[in-house]
């Protein structure tokens, strides 16, 4: 059932928000323990609001498709009564006074929160292998990693424990857990969703987005949760409401971009394939694909790099006297961002700005682009290095390389499935576009997952 | 182009990073240098960086 489904059942009263949430709770105490999804659970809170749910919709109060759907969020933003750990040692006895501001508009939007989820170290990281926590485990082969740093996230809404999840996605935190679990990932135009309350970990490459099951379920929870905030200082107005891809939309005459550069690299084979096929299948209903040059892809990712080491080495400094409540890859990252000069920093920004210029040439070029959204498949827990066309090739530059891009660009960009690999491990592909695009990107990508993408011969 | 000696660095600027763990630090960035460094020369002296600061900005904090 999608959260779009399960919205009508509700309307017409043919289940209860009571009855979802307890199934969800039943879910996650019978599955949880095998994926490790969740760091805390709200069974009060979730029942609570499941019952208030119950009751406004007996009395015909509507507050939108998410009323009395069970979700669950990232471990990075506030909830009021609970404690906000960025699954690190560092932030564990920090209680939220306050609710994030995406935790009020879920629950404005009468969302039932069922808990908190698991993630990479202070979501600096894409394997969610969890060293105080433990490792978020991949519903598909629990030996392989869910993605990160939204790993919870990826892994609780593709074993069905929640409708829809939150994240977070600096350098493709939420679209990586996302093509690794087989669900949909989006990660909005930059500012279009606050971050208000929300853990930082880059301030100028932060996006907050959902993970769902289908294309329409995450912009029903962006529709919720889109919206300007004067607390961010990212946060931008944008009069566009309603992101709801329209039911069986047309794509035809839409400028599609294959970037064959960026593609020429380290790519695994069944992974090009397999958007490549995508990519054919965007045609057979009407748009026009064709190869496009982007701006260097070493670059892009390198500009991001340094920004993100910088700007996460200013958060965390303060805490690094207390060497060991780090895990190794997080407190090596902050030590290499502490010795960055400056300089440095603000020529990443200056070649950031050129980057954006260099793309709006792109977009009189092409309405969106398609890409993997990961190089590769989920790879075993504990491997740091794959083999690639012969070579071992270092995993955290490989997971990011397509994904990183629009995070620095601030671009919108969505992971959809698009089948699975001979070992039985999901694929996905990255469709994104220009800036406050946000709707075309999800209309294409609803467009191809209703013509079967997910489930390709 | 010099490399900057990351490791005498660390220790010159006194951030407490112990020396058994100062290999897995210096290799990282002298690669992210290696590639950076020629694009930051590259640059135009006019372009200006992506942040901008706004005085008129809203703050209720």
């Amino acid at each position: 059932m999608t959260l779009a489904e399960a919205a009508s059942a509700l309307r017409e009263r043919r289940i209860s928000s009571v009855e979802l949430t307890r199934s969800a709770l039943d879910r996650i105490e019978l599955r949880n323990p095998s994926l490790n999804a969740f760091l805390a659970v709200l069974p009060e809170h979730a029942l609570e609001r499941a019952a208030e749910a119950d009751r406004e919709l007996a009395v015909g109060t509507t507050r939108g498709p998410l009323q009395g759907i069970p979700v669950a969020i990232k471990d990075v933003f506030d909830l009021r009564g609970t404690r906000t750990t960025g699954g690190g040692l560092i932030y564990e006895n920090t209680p939220a006074t306050g609710n994030a501001a995406v935790v009020d508009k879920l629950e404005e939007a009468g969302a039932v929160i069922v808990g908190k989820l698991n993630l990479h170290e202070l979501a600096y990281g894409i394997t969610s292998e969890n060293p105080h926590f433990g490792p978020v485990r991949n519903p598909w082969n629990r030996e392989h990693s869910a993605g990160g740093s939204s790993g919870g996230s990826g892994a609780a809404v593709a074993a069905e424990l929640v409708f829809a999840a939150l994240g977070t996605d600096t350098g493709g935190s939420i679209r990586i857990p996302a093509s690794f679990c087989g669900t949909v990932g989006f990660k909005p135009t930059f500012g279009l969703v606050s971050r208000y309350g929300t853990q930082p970990l880059g301030f100028t490459l932060d996006h907050v987005g959902p993970l769902a099951r289908t294309v329409r379920d995450a912009a029903l929870v962006l529709n919720a949760t889109a919206g300007p905030d004067w607390r961010d200082p990212g946060s931008t107005v944008n009069e566009l409401t309603d992101y709801l891809p329209p039911e069986r939309g047309s794509i035809r005459g839409i400028r599609i971009g294959i970037p064959e550069d960026w593609l020429a690299g380290d790519v695994d084979e069944e992974v090009e394939k397999a958007v490549r096929d995508g990519a054919n299948r965007a045609a057979s209903l009407g748009a026009e694909v064709r190869d496009v040059a982007l701006p260097d892809l070493i670059t892009v990712n390198t500009v991001g790099q340094v920004l993100l080491l910088c700007e996460a080495s200013a958060i965390f400094e303060r805490y690094t006297e207390q060497r060991n409540r780090f895990g190794a890859d997080v407190l090596s990252l902050v030590d290499q961002g502490r010795l960055v000069p400056a300089t440095d920093y603000i020529n990443a920004q200056r070649l950031r700005h050129q980057l954006q210029t260099d793309f709006r040439t792109v977009w009189s070029e092409v309405d969106c682009l398609i890409t993997p959204s990961v190089p590769i498949t989920a790879p075993g827990l504990g491997e740091t290095t794959i083999r690639l066309a012969g070579k071992d090739v270092p995993m955290r530059p490989l997971i990011t390389r397509f994904s990183r891009p629009f995070n620095v660009l601030g671009l919108p960009a969505i992971s959809v499935p698009c089948g699975l690999t001979g070992d039985g491990l999901p694929i996905g592909l990255q469709i994104a576009g220009p800036p406050f695009g946000d709707a075309l990107v999800l209309r294409v990508a609803a467009a191809l997952e209703d013509d079967g993408i997910r489930t390709r011969a | 182009m010099p490399q900057t000696d990351w490791a005498a660095l660390a220790k010159a600027r006194g951030v407490g990073i112990p020396d058994a763990d100062l290999e897995r630090v210096v290799g990282p960035l002298r690669a992210l240098e290696r590639v950076f460094r020629p694009l930051a020369l590259q640059i135009p002296s006019g372009v200006s960086p992506a942040t901008v600061f706004r005085a008129d900005v809203e703050s209720g904090e």
